[in-house]
C-alpha cells in the first residue's frame, strides 16, 4: 500500500554545549569520556534539601536560539516542575517549562526554512534540565536491570518543538541539519559531539492517529526510524489492522521501534511552577543587547556567498549547512580569490576525501593555505585533477604540504611531448584491435588516452595526450579502408 | 470551574499508580474515606471571592536570580556513598520492561 | 557558672573568656542528655563525636588567645530534616533510613563559622508532615511539661530538647507552624523568620513555597542572637532574600518603650475552639504592654477562614512532587526488587519506606495537582493565597505587630489526635497565615494553663524580626515567664 500522506512533527533536544556548567548546578559539562558518575553533585544526583540556581548563560544561550528561529519571546516566563517518574531522573521531576495553566515557555511561533525551500512552523522553545543516562545490558526490552549515569543529567538542553509540518522522513532530516547549522553558527553547540541533538518524533500515516517515537540519537538515525515506521505502519494497515495511538522506542542497535506504552494509562505531568525558582523578566534592552549581538546566520551568510562572492547557490547550500565547512571555506577563500573553483573542490572532492576518510572537517590537519596552494598548483597546471584528489587525500590526512606530497609521490604533470608519444607509441601496439576501433568509434579514443594515464598514475596532462593520439590516428587515416 | 466529587476507590489507584505507591485494600479504603473529608473541608476554597485575582506562585517579589556560568567539580565520591545498589561506578536500577 | 541554668548568649561569652571549656559544657550536657533523654526521646542521632571534635578546637583556639564565634561552645540540636554532612540524617522516615547527606546545609556552615557545637538531629513528624511528633518513624518524643503529652510538631524533638536543657539551642522548620506549635507547647521562644530570610539550602523540603528554617531558644536574646547567625543571603538558594546581614540583638537593649507600637488582636485567633484559659493568658498578656504604652486594637482578618484550607492543599501539593526522589535508587531505604519492574519496584520501596500521613498528603496533593482538579484546587489555593497577603497588607497599615494564640490549646495527650487526621489539621488554624503570607512570626511563653505551657504569637511585616524580637523582649520584661528547666 502506498502512502500518500505523511505528517511529521519533531521534538528536538540540543544540548548547549559551549556551557561549562549545568543548568542548575555548578557541575562541569566535560561529561563525555568520563567514568561514570564523575560529574555530579548533591544538586544534580536530587539529594534532598538541595536547590536549583539557574546559569545565566543558559538563559542566553537559549533566547538567542529563539531569535535565530524567529520566535517570540515571553517577556516574564518561569520554570515548571514536569512530574513523572523514571529512572533516568533524579528528582523523579523535570524542571522544564510548560505552555499551559501554570506555565509559560521561553518563547512560542517561529519557523525554519529548509534547503529545499520549505518552511517548517515552530511550535515553542523551552529550557529544561538533560536526564541521565541509561545503561542496558543487552535491550530496553530484555535487560535485567538498568545502570544509571548521572553525567549527562541536569546538562542544559533547549527543546525545539515543530508544528507537524514535515512530510518526508527526508524532510525531517533536512530540518536537523538546518537547525544544527543555525545553532552552531550561533555558537552554542557542537553538533559533532555524541548525543548533543536526540530528538522525538511523531508520526501519522493519511491522517491517522499520531506515534511517537522516543530516543533518536542523530539526524542519520531520525530519517532511518521514520522509514521504519512508515514500513511498519502501511504494512498494518494494508492488513486492515489499525494504528494504535502509543509511545515507541527506536532501537538504533537493531534499527526497529519497540512499543514503550500505549495511552490507556496515561501520564498526568501535573505541571506547576518551580516554587524554587524566581520568575524571569526580559526587558525589551535586555533582548534588543542579544538581538545585536546575534551573529550572521546561514541564511544570511549563504547569500552573501552567493552575492558577494560569486559562489553558485547549490555550492552556497551546501557550504552553510555545516558552519565548520563555511568557516574553512571563507579562509581558504582569504588566500585564494577564485570563489566558485574553491567552493567547487570543498563541495566536492574535499567533502568526498573526508567521507571516504571517515573523517569530520573539525578534524582535518590540513590548513586553508594549503587548499590555496593546491588550487592554485592546479591552475598553473603543475598537476592534473586526478593527481590533484590524490594529493588533497594526503593532505587532509597528514596535513602536508602538496608541493612535498607531489615531490615525494612523483605527481608531477607530465607534459613532454616526447615523452608521452613514446607511451601512445607503446599504446598503439600493445592494443591494435583498440587502433583499429578508434578510427570510427570515439569512445576507443577515450580508452587509448586512458591507458596512457593509467601507465603514468594520472600524471601525465589529458589533453596533450588526447592531441598526440589523434595525431597519431590522423598518420594513418588514409590508409584507412573504406 | 471544574466539578468536584467524592474520592472512588478507582480515583485512589490511579492517584497512587502516578505517585508510584503501592497501598493495601485496607489502605485504599480507609484513605478513600478520610480523602473525601479532607475534599471536602478544602472546598471551603470555592467560597471566598478571588475573582480578578492572580495566584500567588512566590510569596518573595524577587526576579531574574541566576549563576554565573563558572564549573566547579563536586568530590564525586561522597555523593556516591548513598545509593545502595551499585554496579562499579554505576548505580543499578530496576529493569525497564 | 552552672551552665545548663545559663543562656546561649552568656554562655557564648564564658566560653570566649576561658570562664568554663567548651569540653566542660559539653560533658554537662551529655549527663543531662543521659539522664532525661530516655523520657523525653529528643533526638534520633547524637553526633557525640563529631561534637567533642569541635568543642575541642574551639577551647584550644581560646587558650591560644584567638578568635572565636558568636556562638562559641553553645550546643545546638538540628532538627533532622536539616542536612549535616556525614550525619545520618532520616526526616523522621523510615525511607531515608541510612542517608548520610554528601554537604552541609547553609545554616549549618554559618553556625560552624559562629562555634557553635552541633550535637545530634532531633525528633520530627516524619517529613514534618504533623503537628506532634507523632508520625516519626523512629521515636514519639514527649513533652517536658508532662510526659505523658504531645511537644507538638513538628519540629517537637528541638523544642523538647531546648526546654529540657538537652540543648541550649536548637533549628526548626517551620511550614506552617511546626516551630511556633512546639515552641508553644513546650514553653521556649521560636521564630519563623520572613520567607527568603534564611537559607533553605540543605533543609529538605516538604512545600517549599511556606517553609523556613528557624531558631528555637529558651528566651527571646537567644532567639535574636541566632536569627544574626543563620540569616542572610545565600546564592545557594534562590528565594533567599538580597539583604545584608543584621545584629538583632543590637535593637534589643534594656529600655522596654512601646510608645507608638501599635498591637493588633486578630479576632480569628481567638474563634470557636480556642481554649479559654489559653485565650485569657495571651488577652492578659498583649493588654499587660499597655504598661509600656503600647496601644492595643483588635482587627479582623476576614481571608484566614479559608487560609487553613488553602495552606494544606499547596503544601500537599508541594509535597507530592518534593517526596517524589524518594525512589530508593540513589539514598536511604531501597528493598529488595527481585523480579519487578522499576515502576513496581518504586511502589513498593515507597509503600515500604513512607508512613501512613506521608501517603495520605501525596495522594491529596497528587489529586491536587492532576487533569482537571488544578484548577479548582492548587490555583484556586494559590488565589486565595493572595487574598490573605492582601489582608495582612491591610492590617499592617493600622498595626505594627498582629497577636493572638500561637495554638488554640495548651499540648495534648499523646494518641488523642491520632485517628482523624482533619481534626489534626484545624490546629494549625492560627500558625499557617504567615506561612502563607511569608511573613515572620514568633512564639513566645506567656504562662502556664493547668501547668502547661501557653504560647503567645506575634506577627510582623516581611524584614520586621527586629520589631518581633523587641515586642517579645518586652513581654519576657514583665516578669510573666522565665525559663525553667524541665522535667
Ligand atoms: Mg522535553
Ligand atoms: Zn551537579
Amino acid at each position: 500500500m502506498a502512502v500518500k500522506t505523511v505528517k511529521i512533527g519533531l521534538e528536538v533536544h540540543c544540548q548547549l554545549t559551549s556551557l561549562k556548567s549545568k543548568l542548575f548546578c555548578s557541575c562541569p559539562t566535560d561529561y563525555r569520556g568520563k567514568p561514570p558518575n564523575t560529574n555530579i553533585c548533591p544538586v544534580c544526583m536530587g539529594e534532598p534539601g538541595t536547590l536549583p540556581v539557574l546559569n545565566k548563560e543558559a538563559l542566553r544561550s537559549a533566547i538567542m536560539i529563539a531569535l535565530a528561529l524567529h520566535s517570540d519571546i515571553s517577556r516574564f516566563t518561569y520554570f515548571t516542575r514536569k512530574n513523572y517518574f523514571y529512572p533516568d531522573m533524579a528528582k523523579n521531576f523535570q524542571i522544564s517549562q510548560y505552555d499551559g495553566v501554570g506555565g509559560a515557555p521561553l518563547a512560542k511561533g517561529g519557523y525554519v526554512v529548509l534547503n529545499n525551500g520549505k518552511t517548517v512552523r515552530i511550535r515553542r522553545i523551552q529550557l529544561e534540565e538533560d536526564p541521565a543516562r541509561l545503561i542496558y545490558e543487552g535491550s530496553i526490552d530484555t535487560a535485567p536491570s538498568a545502570l544509571v549515569d548521572y553525567n549527562r543529567h541536569g546538562i542544559a538542553l533547549v527543546e525545539i518543538v515543530t508544528e507537524p509540518d514535515m512530510s518526508s522522513p527526508e524532510e525531517a532530516r533536512l530540518f536537523l541539519q538546518k537547525l544544527r547549522s543555525i545553532l552552531e553558527h550561533l555558537g552554542v553547540f557542537d553538533g559533532e559531539l555524541e548525543g548533543a541533538m536526540r530528538c522525538d518524533a511523531n508520526i501519522s500515516l493519511e491522517g491517522g492517529v499520531r506515534v511517537e517515537i522516543k530516543n533518536i540519537s542523530s539526524y542519520k538515525e531520525v530519517e532511518r526510524a521514520l522509514m521504519f515506521e512508515i514500513t511498519r505502519q502501511s504494512n498494518l494497515l494494508s492488513r486492515g489492522i489499525k494504528i494504535a495511538r502509543e509511545t515507541r522506542f527506536w532501537d538504533e542497535r537493531r534499527r526497529i521501534t519497540v512499543s514503550l506504552r500505549t495511552k490507556e494509562t496515561e501520564e498526568d505531568y501535573r505541571y506547576f511552577p518551580e516554587p524554587d525558582l524566581p520568575p524571569i523578566v526580559l526587558t525589551d534592552e535586555f533582548l534588543d543587547d542579544v538581538k545585536r549581538k546575534l551573529p550572521m546566520l546561514p541564511d544570511e551568510r549563504r547569500r552573501v556567498f552567493v552575492e558577494k562572492y560569486g559562489v553558485s547557490e547549490q555550492n552556497a547550500d551546501v557550504l552553510v549547512s555545516d558552519k565548520a565547512l563555511a568557516d574553512f571555506f571563507e579562509k581558504c577563500l582569504k588566500h585564494y580569490d577564485k570563489a566558485q573553483e574553491l567552493s567547487s573542490l570543498l563541495v566536492g572532492d574535499f567533502l568526498a576525501q573526508l567521507h571516504s576518510l571517515n573523517m569530520s572537517i573539525r578534524d582535518v590537519k590540513v590548513s586553508p593555505s594549503q587548499i590555496a596552494k593546491l588550487l592554485k598548483l592546479l591552475d598553473d597546471k603543475v598537476l592534473t585533477g586526478l593527481s590533484a584528489k590524490t594529493v588533497l587525500r594526503e593532505m587532509i590526512a597528514t596535513g602536508e604540504d602538496p608541493e612535498s606530497i607531489i615531490q615525494k609521490k612523483e605527481l608531477h604533470r607530465i607534459s613532454s611531448r616526447d615523452m608521452l608519444t613514446e607511451l601512445v607509441d607503446q599504446v598503439f601496439t600493445m592494443n591494435p584491435k583498440a587502433v583499429e576501433d578508434a578510427l570510427v568509434n570515439e569512445k576507443a579514443i577515450h580508452f587509448l588516452v586512458g591507458q596512457v594515464m593509467r601507465m603514468t598514475r594520472g600524471k601525465a596532462d589529458p589533453t596533450l595526450v588526447r592531441e598526440i593520439v589523434e595525431e597519431k590516428l590522423g598518420k594513418i587515416e588514409p590508409n584507412r579502408v573504406g | 470551574m471544574p466539578q468536584k466529587k467524592s474520592i472512588t476507590a478507582k480515583d485512589i489507584r490511579h492517584l497512587a499508580w502516578l505517585a508510584k505507591l503501592d497501598l493495601s485494600k485496607k489502605e485504599e479504603e480507609t484513605f478513600r474515606s478520610q480523602l473525601s473529608k479532607i475534599l471536602e473541608y478544602f472546598s471551603k476554597i470555592d467560597e471566598a471571592n478571588t475573582e480578578g485575582l492572580p495566584p500567588t506562585f512566590h510569596v518573595v517579589e524577587q526576579y531574574n536570580i541566576f549563576r554565573e556560568d563558572e564549573p566547579c567539580q563536586f568530590p564525586s565520591d561522597l555523593v556516591l556513598q548513598n545509593p545502595p545498589k551499585k554496579k562499579g561506578r554505576f548505580i543499578k536500577a530496576a529493569r525497564i520492561v | 557558672m552552672r551552665p545548663l541554668y545559663n543562656s546561649a548568649e552568656r554562655i557564648a561569652s564564658a566560653v570566649e573568656n576561658g570562664e568554663i571549656s567548651a569540653i566542660e559544657l559539653l560533658d554537662e550536657i551529655f549527663e543531662r542528655i543521659k539522664a532525661v533523654e530516655p523520657k523525653i526521646n529528643a533526638f534520633i542521632t547524637l553526633a557525640e563525636d563529631k561534637a567533642y571534635e569541635k568543642a575541642k578546637d574551639i577551647d584550644q583556639r581560646v587558650r591560644k588567645g584567638l578568635k572565636v564565634g558568636r556562638l562559641a561552645g553553645v550546643v545546638v540540636a538540628v532538627k533532622d530534616n536539616i542536612c549535616v554532612k556525614n550525619v545520618e540524617t532520616t526526616c523522621g522516615s523510615k525511607i531515608l533510613k541510612g542517608y548520610f547527606p554528601s554537604y552541609n546545609a547553609t545554616v549549618i556552615e554559618k553556625l560552624d563559622m559562629e562555634d557553635a557545637v552541633i550535637i545530634g538531629k532531633t525528633n520530627m513528624d516524619e517529613f514534618a508532615m504533623g503537628s506532634t511528633t507523632e508520625f516519626s518513624a523512629y521515636k514519639t518524643t514527649r513533652n517536658p511539661y508532662d510526659l505523658e503529652r504531645v511537644p507538638g510538631g513538628s519540629s517537637g524533638g528541638s523544642a523538647a530538647a531546648v526546654a529540657s536543657g538537652e540543648a541550649l539551642l536548637a533549628l526548626g522548620s517551620d511550614t506552617g507552624g511546626s516551630i511556633r506549635c512546639p515552641a508553644a507547647f513546650c514553653g521556649v521562644v521560636g521564630l519563623k523568620p520572613t520567607y527568603g530570610l534564611v537559607s533553605r539550602y540543605g533543609l529538605i523540603a516538604y512545600a517549599n513555597s511556606l517553609e523556613q528554617i528557624g531558631p528555637i531558644a529558651r528566651n527571646v536574646r537567644d532567639c535574636a542572637l541566632s536569627l544574626s547567625v543563620i540569616a542572610g543571603y545565600d546564592p545557594r538558594d534562590s528565594t533567599s532574600l538580597t539583604v545584608q546581614p543584621k545584629d538583632y540583638l543590637e535593637d534589643l537593649n534594656a529600655t522596654y518603650d512601646l510608645k507608638g507600637v501599635r498591637v493588633g488582636i486578630i479576632k480569628e485567633f481567638l474563634a470557636e475552639g480556642v481554649q479559654e484559659s489559653v485565650a485569657s493568658k495571651v488577652l492578659d498578656t498583649i493588654y499587660s504592654l499597655e504598661e509600656l504604652d503600647a496601644s492595643i486594637g483588635e482587627i479582623s482578618l476576614e481571608s484566614l477562614e479559608y487560609a487553613l484550607a488553602a495552606y494544606y492543599v499547596i503544601a500537599m501539593s508541594e509535597a507530592s512532587s518534593n517526596l517524589a526522589r524518594y525512589d530508593g535508587l540513589r539514598y536511604g531505604l531501597r528493598v529488595s526488587d527481585q523480579g519487578l519492574n522499576w515502576g513496581r519496584a518504586y511502589a513498593k520501596n515507597r509503600r515500604l519506606g513512607f508512613g501512613e500521613e506521608v501517603k495520605r498528603r501525596i495522594i491529596l496533593g497528587t489529586f491536587a495537582l492532576s487533569a482537571g482538579y488544578y484548577e479548582a484546587y492548587y490555583l484556586k489555593a494559590l488565589k486565595v493565597r493572595t487574598l490573605v497577603l492582601m489582608d495582612f497588607q491591610r492590617a499592617f497599615k493600622e498595626f505594627d505587630v498582629l497577636a493572638g494564640p500561637s495554638m488554640p490549646t495548651v499540648a495534648f495527650k499523646i494518641g488523642e489526635k491520632m485517628e482523624d487526621p482533619l481534626e489534626l489539621y484545624m490546629c494549625d488554624v492560627n500558625t499557617v497565615p504567615a506561612n502563607l503570607a511569608g511573613l515572620p512570626a514568633i512564639s513566645i511563653p506567656c504562662g502556664l494553663s493547668e501547668g502547661l505551657p501557653v504560647g503567645l504569637q506575634l506577627i510582623a511585616p516581611p524584614m520586621e524580626e527586629s520589631r518581633l524580637f523587641k515586642v517579645s523582649h518586652s513581654c519576657e520584661s514583665l516578669g510573666k515567664w522565665s525559663f525553667t528547666l524541665k522535667p
